[in-house]
């Protein structure tokens, strides 16, 4: 078997032509310029990337980053708890517990969507139901507006937040617990002083994947936010497939790419510590 | 006695580590040999090699007067019993012992015998159709035994095979083993870094350090006459004395108490003349023994000496005392 | 006293944000067995919306075309993705680093991203936009997918048990087919089982990536919602649910880690 190192150059070179390759043609465009008709020609300029000045893009990216950033603290409110009752559970409890809350995350984001479409749409479940009880006399106008995409990108990234948050608590030590609780703080301090920092790792990288996550999310706005409410995703999904300005829309998923990859690099790290503290863990028992 | 292995200049280097300088070793037919040594020593390596599972940097392997230094594992008539015992988990206990005279193509009645034979030696008849995880872990051991035993290798290599064992059930399979290693004839090499395990089953014992035979002998020999101080140290306790240039190894059992007022020079005893005094800094009590730690006087050495209860005096920290032994029992020690 | 409420309370707050995950699917699973065509009032139970599907051709064509394309996708990922995740277990390389992270960047990035770029790439490549764009597209976000499963199963899989193998006759061929094989089979047919789950469910990359002729069905539903609700993306959108959860959980069932871990307490 001397030569079984090879049996991974497959992989790789799929990988080279199908990743890396798209990848580097993507850069190369998004310093190109487009003809009238949408064609690519490649003259080497900033301009696309000087286009994100402009005030009508300036203002969908920080609607995107508002969007990120109240769906990351949500989820983390939403999530924290049911990791932790996840955690509370009886040992073989919690697997089951685990793939409960993780199953409607393998459902994509589409159909997901367009449940939520059933159920808040004028003729939809909510809007009948108040209407048969008598309390509005015209239906409410709940969805394609931003608190629509809002919930349906809290819904769709859920349980990207309580899975890190899990392992997190998972791996507590509880006799750090039962000895605050010796040396008398309440519940709620030993809470505070012990297990909060403790699973501060777990928050950060569920912080870091709900907030990439929500940066390239296209779906749940095309979906449910309709023509008013776009996010880069969406920008980007326009440059290619309608407005056809791929330079553009090159420029703007190498800027989504970018601040991802950081952000993903970043999270490494922080799982890295976490693993530390985990093995410290493990060398104390 | 006819040679079975010759390790001839074997060293061994992972990446810019040496661990193990030139050494080289005879191991005799039907000889249980036991290569003993703390952990990180090289013994497990030394025996991977053997076993081909590594391969020496430098060096020859011969095993019964074929050099296979660079044959694979799989076409080496020696087998192995692993620390964990590493049984396949997907077969049951008569698939494991099956698969080496599988691979081996033995013919299918001649198999059959063999392995019903070896169940029997390892009194796992009852077991055949067990799974490794539904065994206990003297059971399982057992099972990694009859495996390697099944194909009837000209040596048997165990690296720790007990060590995953508690204390009742490692001493009843050392004398397990030993008998099985008796009636069998076959040249056994184990690997342990329990000096009590080697002491009781070995022919030959082999210390170990930092790659390097410290010492290759009866386990009589390596008791009683330690050549360095990593042995006399490594097996048993003992106490060090500086007596001019050269240095002596004493049991503790060996070491003699005397009150300093009986037996300060110009004294007649009945005993040879203290050598050292000092005073007893602490006692603890062990059952049948007391251990009695003395401090040295000029230095910071403190000495520890077994004391019977049957003997006259018993001792109080603070007593002052001379500690001496008969000559035969001192034994030079090279630093 | 205390500790009793306080638990209650997170047992309350715990079951309602589960609620809050599983009502929309419930609710959209249950409009689908709703005879209204205009389906917020429930008028009946039905199974007409699933006897439309299976007499609707477009929609047999995009579950012919789901089913191709996962079944293709799903054979050549887990074959590269096996291989590799073998490789990189037995072998040391000096790249790990590089070929690791080579492995995770396509699950890392953001997909839309990994769409268009592919896009761009068939573009340039002049190759017209198909059922074979889909497969390359969906093989390549497998493979890291089915690399990882089969990895973590080799991880948990002791090595003395090769040594084992091979201090007993059988040679490199053998150790494999006997003892490798047997004991990593459950991460390759869960690697497969995740494999094949992501490529019929993935909407985002097979948005850029497909042609006129190679609708699959998320894409279908994608078309279907855009033009308004019906009761038969209900139904459609069910079935979708219960084969991608169906998959997902023998995949979980599948996966040696929490079996170790469980083992261990």
């Amino acid at each position: 078997m001397k030569n079984g190192k090879l049996l991974v150059a497959p992989t790789v070179l799929w990988l080279c032509v199908f990743f890396i390759i798209p990848m580097l043609i993507v850069v190369a465009v998004s310093f190109a310029s487009r003809t009238p008709y949408g064609q690519v020609v490649f003259n080497w300029t900033f301009s696309n990337y000087q286009r994100f000045a402009e005030a009508l893009y300036i203002s969908i990216f920080g609607q995107t980053l508002v969007v990120a950033f109240i769906t990351t603290v949500v989820t983390i409110l939403m999530g924290y708890p049911v990791a932790w009752s996840i955690a509370k559970l009886p040992k073989k409890w919690q697997q089951p517990g685990l793939v409960i809350v993780m199953a409607p995350f393998w459902i994509n984001f589409l159909i997901r969507s367009y449940a939520w479409v059933i159920i808040l749409r004028s003729q939809g479940v909510i809007n009948t139901i108040l209407l048969k009880l008598g309390l509005i006399t015209t239906p409410l106008q709940m969805l394609y507006n931003e608190g629509a995409v809002m919930l349906g990108m809290i819904y769709a990234l859920l349980p990207f937040m309580v899975l890190p948050i899990y392992v997190s608590i998972e791996q507590l030590d509880r006799r750090l617990l039962e000895a605050a609780a010796d040396l008398g703080a309440a519940p709620m301090t030993a809470f505070r002083k012990i297990t909060l920092p403790l699973t501060m790792p777990g928050i950060a990288a569920g912080t870091i994947l709900v907030f990439i996550s929500s940066l390239g999310m296209f779906v749940v706005p095309d979906v449910m936010g309709g023509a008013k409410s776009a996010l880069i995703g969406n920008l980007i999904q326009n440059q290619f497939l309608s407005a056809r300005d791929w330079p553009f829309g090159s420029a703007l998923s190498i800027v989504l790419a970018v601040l991802s990859l950081v952000l993903i690099m970043l999270y490494y790290k922080v799982l890295n510590t976490q693993k530390g503290g985990a093995d410290d863990a493990k060398d104390v028992a | 006695m006819e040679q079975m292995i010759q390790l001839e200049g074997i060293t061994k280097k992972f990446g810019a580590n040496l661990i193990i300088p030139t050494l080289n070793l005879s191991i005799n037919d039907g000889e249980f040999l036991t290569l003993l040594g703390p952990s990180g020593c090289g013994k497990t390596t030394l025996l991977r090699m053997i076993a081909g599972l590594e391969t020496p940097t430098t060096g020859k392997i011969i095993l019964d007067g074929k050099d296979v230094t660079h044959l694979p594992p799989y076409k080496r008539d020696v087998n192995m019993v692993f620390q964990n015992y590493a049984l396949f988990p997907h077969m049951n206990v008569e698939e494991n012992i099956y698969f080496g005279l599988k691979m081996k193509k033995v013919p299918e009645a001649e198999a059959a015998e063999r392995v019903s034979q070896v169940l029997y030696l390892t009194q796992l008849e009852e077991f055949r159709e067990r799974r490794p995880q539904q065994m206990s872990g003297g059971q399982q051991q057992r099972v990694a035994i009859a495996r390697a035993l099944v194909n009837n290798p000209k040596v048997l290599l165990l690296d720790e095979p007990l060590g995953a064992l508690d204390y009742q059930l490692r001493k009843k399979l050392q004398l397990e083993l030993k008998n099985l290693q008796r009636s069998l004839g076959l040249t056994f090499i184990y690997v342990t870094h329990d000096q009590e395990e080697a002491l009781t089953m070995s022919d030959r014992i082999v210390v170990m350090n930092k790659g390097v035979i410290q010492q290759d002998g009866h386990p009589d020999a390596i008791y009683h006459q330690p050549k360095n101080k990593f042995v006399a140290k490594f097996i048993g306790e003992s106490n060090f004395f500086e007596m001019g240039d050269s240095v002596y190894a004493l049991r503790p059992e060996k070491l003699n108490l005397c009150l300093e007022e009986d037996c300060v020079e110009g004294k007649e005893t009945q005993h040879p003349a203290p050598q050292f005094f000092g005073s007893v800094v602490d006692i603890v009590f062990y059952g049948t023994i007391d251990k009695v730690f003395i401090r040295l006087d000029n230095s910071n050495q403190v000495v520890v000496a077994y004391q019977y209860f049957d003997d006259v005096k018993r001792w109080k920290v603070d007593d002052r005392v001379g500690i001496w032994w008969y000559e035969r029992d001192g034994v030079k020690v090279e630093q | 006293m205390q500790k009793t409420w306080r638990s209650s309370v997170l047992l309350a707050y715990s079951l309602a944000v589960l609620a809050f995950l599983y009502l929309p699917l419930i609710i959209l699973a249950l409009y689908s067995f709703n005879d209204s065509r205009i389906n917020a009032v429930w008028s009946g139970f039905t199974f007409k919306w699933y006897q439309a599907l299976f007499q609707n051709t477009r929609v047999l064509e995009a579950l012919t075309n789901t089913l191709i394309i996962g079944f293709f996708s799903t054979i050549i990922s887990t074959a590269l993705g096996t291989t590799a995740a073998i490789a990189l277990h037995r072998y040391h390389y000096k790249f790990k680093t590089v070929i690791n992270g080579l492995v995770y960047l396509p699950i890392l990035i953001p997909e839309i991203v990994m769409g268009l770029s592919l896009l761009v790439l068939f573009s340039q490549a002049h190759l017209p936009l198909g059922k074979p764009t889909l497969i390359l597209a969906h093989i390549t976000f497998c493979v890291s997918f089915v690399v990882i499963t089969v990895g973590a199963r080799m991880e948990g899989m002791r090595n003395d048990l090769e040594q084992a193998a091979s201090d007993l006759y059988a040679t490199p061929w053998q150790t494999f087919r006997y003892i490798t094989l047997p004991l990593i089979m459950p991460g390759i047919i869960a690697g497969a089982l995740i494999a094949f789950t992501l490529s019929i469910d993935d909407f985002v990359i097979s948005f850029f990536v497909a042609g006129p002729n190679s609708t699959t069905l998320p894409l279908y539903i994608y078309a279907m919602v855009k033009r308004g609700i019906s009761p038969e993306i209900n139904a459609l959108s069910t079935l979708m649910m219960c084969a991608t959860v169906s998959m997902v959980v023998l995949a979980e069932i599948l996966q040696p880690r929490h079996h170790h871990r469980s083992q261990e307490e």
